[in-house]
């Protein structure tokens, strides 16, 4: 079975791992700042005991207050897995660093959060729309983007 | 005195016999050798989640179907096993057996047509095709007889299944078990050791160990590079845990690899089938779930292992009748991540044949 | 000299007769033997046994609307599909039906043969060229590029038998063969038989058509008639490959008890299937596969042919003829098991910075 890991201890490894970083690891998932979202990927593949190298998912969600982008990690070395979120407040210009150098796989989930999204992630190798055409106004999957029927 | 050459940029075409489906390269050549290579998607968009929020869970079944059309009943699985464990829902023991008979049925249906499209591509002109699909024939007339459809099954529900399997299924599926192993051996003896396909796939279109797991990829294409990844076993789901099988890991991660996986894959599916129809028991088929399903707030993330791959869902419901959030995590598109460094170096040729092994629908890639 | 003219208007419209009667046979041949061995049918509905299948594609081709695309070079783009077909039509002056039933006898008559099919290749080279498109390019590239260097095996594997018959007459050469001559020279069969094979553009080597890749090759952007000259090239191509060889290999129109012409056909039939069996079976092989396996294998394969035939004729002209053609197989079979270990089929990756 795949292990869900402990959450309040991946907290306190990673606390130790880079002091100053603000983690909440209260529920199902870990919750970090978009800032520091990149840093704690950048741990999470490289510390042994963790070693979560496979991505499974990257998506996005659009609550009324901000926009939430949520990792599914996943660890084929120990067969673990875990959940990272952060939110976006700033719901005009949404941004965060892309973690395309840490996985390869989040290249196209990237570019579809951008396309049905609007979040533009920095440092990307290549950031445009991936399934609308160029020229598309307006970014479907929010809440606010109501499409006639 | 260096010949002066130009390179050269095609258009592999959203509609061409072998990209299957409506998908688009553009490639950058040198003479026949690929320099650069870029993928658009998008053709098939239909924004199947933008829709499904608008309608409830029932009526987001059939939009299931038509995301990875040549497997539809293992969509229908995922998407209904990630509801079941939002709301709480319990699946009976015959309503289980049937589920994981009706998967492993599917696997082997979408492999064989995977197979079928990649030696068409590399140019055996649809003769291995046309066996192929004599067998995928056979386990479609199965499917029609439950759910009255050939293509976009409809037929899981929440808790179980609404009608029972018609009586002349196990007999005609026993029928069909006894006969499948010496159509695969047929297949393997046929064309595994044919020379053309052995020089035009072995050591092509490598996907090493380390990339293969950095880009995401999954199913076959993941096993076929050498790692011991799959979702029934490491992370099992519905009742896997019963059964007996093997799963078939190669070593080297190129086009032969991954064609060999996938029919070592169908032997062991025909084996865990013999298992389910011997053990199937008695019962009820349909668990306890209210006429109009409202599970209570909180989100889920469920995974199974479908024929192209990992195949996952991540709902998240605020107590309504509709999803709040409604996502389905693509293997075909992310497959599809590597595909540049596969295939850089190698010719048009070669590309047809790595793409072709990959085996994407592009209904799952645009959604 | 009004007798030559005669002869030369009657044997026109008889071979122009057959050509097309049997292209339009070929094609339904085909389809149904395909469709067999795909466990199909093949077509059965338009007359009995899809007998009138052919006639109804001749039909559509006919009606179809004739699309120029607007780039492309207008003189040469009408000029092509003629050039690839006339050579094809005059291959067939030189083969013998019956014992000196034949357009002219020249004492030529392999070497025409030969010269004439070379300009094919013109002609599909203009059309690929002429489309301005991208995807006939290619094909229009890998043609030259397969095509001419088959030419060398081809011509080389025809070579033994012409040292064995001492003539180039295509009559001469059916009348010397009291032992059918893919006997005495089984090597030169199968090199002839290949190179032939990627002559006229059959799987395993029509990747110059690869459906698949490049969608059609140089016949993308035509329809209409000049597609259709297109098709009847191809099929009238193999016709006249099958046709020589018959006669170079397996004696022409000799045969017992009945009438030459039906020898003459049946043969013809029998290599035709063959090579359909061949198109159904085997998948396609890349270019620089194809031309590995030319330069590097049908070439030695071809030269060593040659030699051995000479060393034959010159040291034992009396020899046994059982003896003879025991060796010839045995090292026939020998050769091509030596030479498959030695080399390797086709580059690998290349390497890009």
């Amino acid at each position: 079975m795949t292990a869900v890991l402990d959450y309040p201890q991946l907290k306190a490894a990673l606390s130790k791992e880079l002091p100053g970083i603000e983690i909440q690891a209260d529920g199902s998932f870990l919750l970090v700042s978009p800032e520091d979202m990149h840093k704690v990927c950048e741990r999470l593949t490289s510390l042994p005991s963790i070693q979560m190298d496979y991505l499974t998912n990257l998506t996005a969600a659009d609550y009324s207050e901000y926009i939430e982008i949520i990792f599914h990690l996943n660890s084929i070395t120990h067969n673990t897995s875990a959940t990272v979120k952060t939110r976006l407040t700033d719901k005009k210009n949404p941004k965060m660093a892309s973690v395309v150098d840490i996985w390869r796989g989040a290249e196209l989930q990237e570019r579809e959060i951008y396309d049905l999204f609007g979040v533009f992630f920095e440092n990307h190798i290549g950031l445009k729309r991936i399934f609308l055409w160029e020229g598309f106004e307006g970014y479907p999957l929010r809440k606010d983007f109501v499409n006639g029927h | 005195m260096a010949i002066k050459t130009e390179n050269f940029i095609l258009n592999i075409g959203p509609q061409h016999p072998s990209t299957h489906g409506v998908f688009r390269l553009r490639i950058v050549l040198d003479g026949e050798v690929i320099t650069d290579l870029e993928p658009v998607f998008g053709y098939l968009h239909r924004g199947i989640e933008k829709l499904a929020e608008g309608r409830t869970y029932l009526q987001d079944i059939p939009f299931t179907d038509r995301l990875d059309y040549l497997g539809s009943m293992t969509n229908n699985h995922a998407y209904v096993m990630a509801v079941e464990k939002l709301a709480g829902i319990t699946v009976p023991e015959r309503a289980e057996y049937i589920r994981v008979i009706l998967d492993e049925l599917q696997r082997i249906a979408s492999h064989l047509a995977g197979l079928g499209f990649f030696l068409n591509d590399l140019g055996a002109l649809q003769t291995p095709l046309l066996y192929m699909f004599r067998e995928r024939e056979k386990i479609v007339e199965l499917f029609d007889m439950c759910s009255g459809q050939r293509l976009n099954y409809n037929y899981y529900r929440f808790g179980g299944f609404v009608q029972d399997l018609p009586e002349e299924f196990l007999p005609a599926l026993k029928i069909l078990l006894d006969t499948l192993p010496g159509f695969i051996d047929e297949y393997e003896q046929l064309i595994s050791t044919n020379e053309i396909v052995l020089i035009r796939t072995k050591g092509v279109g490598v996907l090493k160990r380390d990339l293969a797991i950095n880009s995401s990829a999954a199913g076959p294409v993941l096993r076929a590079s050498g790692i011991n990844w799959d979702i029934r076993r490491n992370d099992p789901y519905s009742i896997y845990n019963r059964f007996e099988f093997d799963i078939p890991i190669a070593k080297n991660g190129d086009t032969y690899d991954r064609y060999m996986i996938r029919i070592l894959e169908m032997r062991q599916s025909v084996r865990i089938l013999r298992q389910a129809v011997k053990d199937l028991p008695e019962g009820e088929i349909m668990g306890k779930a209210p006429k109009l399903l409202k599970p209570p707030a909180g989100e889920v993330y469920s995974r199974i292992e479908g024929p192209k791959g990992e195949l996952g869902f991540y709902l998240v419901s605020d107590g309504t009748d509709k999803p709040y959030r409604w996502r389905v995590r693509p293997p075909c598109l992310l497959n599809l991540s590597a595909l540049k460094d596969m295939v850089v170096g190698w010719k048009v040729a070669d590309l047809m044949a790595i793409f072709g092994s990959i085996d994407i629908v592009m209904g799952e890639v645009d959604r | 000299m009004s007798d030559f003219w005669i002869h030369l208007l009657v044997y026109l419209v008889i071979l122009f007769g057959f050509v097309i009667v049997s292209v339009l046979i070929f094609i339904w041949l085909e389809r149904r033997l395909i469709g067999r061995f795909q466990l199909r049918p093949g077509p059965n509905r338009a007359g009995p046994f899809g007998l009138l299948q052919p006639i109804a594609d001749a039909i559509k081709v006919l009606i179809k609307e004739d699309i120029i695309p607007s780039e492309a070079d207008k003189g040469v783009f009408w000029l092509a599909p003629l050039v690839a077909f006339v050579p094809v039509m005059l291959m067939f002056a030189a083969i013998p039906f019956a014992d000196g039933v034949m357009l002219v006898d020249l004492n030529i008559g392999i070497l025409y043969i030969l010269a004439v099919s070379s300009v094919t290749v013109i002609g599909i080279f203009m059309a690929g060229w002429s489309s301005n498109s991208k995807y006939s390019l290619l094909g229009a590239m890998r043609t030259i590029a397969q095509e001419v260097s088959y030419e060398i095996p081809l011509v080389l594997s025809i070579l033994g038998v012409v040292m064995l018959t001492g003539s180039l007459s295509m009559n001469e050469i059916v009348k010397a063969q009291d032992v059918p001559f893919i006997l005495l020279q089984p090597l030169g069969f199968f090199v002839y038989l290949s190179a032939a094979m990627a002559e006229v553009n059959r799987t395993p080597f029509d990747l110059l058509e690869a459906e698949s890749e490049i969608i059609a090759g140089f016949h993308t952007e035509y329809s209409g008639m000049k597609f259709g000259l297109f098709y009847l090239m191809e099929y009238a191509e193999v016709l006249a490959v099958s046709a020589i060889a018959t006669t170079l290999f397996l004696g022409g129109w000799q045969g017992p008890l009945l009438h030459p012409v039906f020898w003459f056909i049946a043969k013809v039939l029998l290599v035709f299937m063959f090579i359909i069996w061949v198109r159904a079976t085997l998948p396609r092989l890349r270019i620089d596969q194809v031309m590995a396996f030319g330069w590097k294998f049908l070439l030695p394969l071809s030269l060593a042919n040659l030699v051995i035939t000479a060393f034959e004729i010159l040291i034992a002209p009396d020899i046994n003829t059982a003896v003879l053609i025991g060796i010839n197989i045995a090292v026939m079979f020998g050769l091509i098991l030596l030479f498959s270990r030695f080399y390797k089929l086709g580059g690998g990756r290349v390497s890009i910075k």
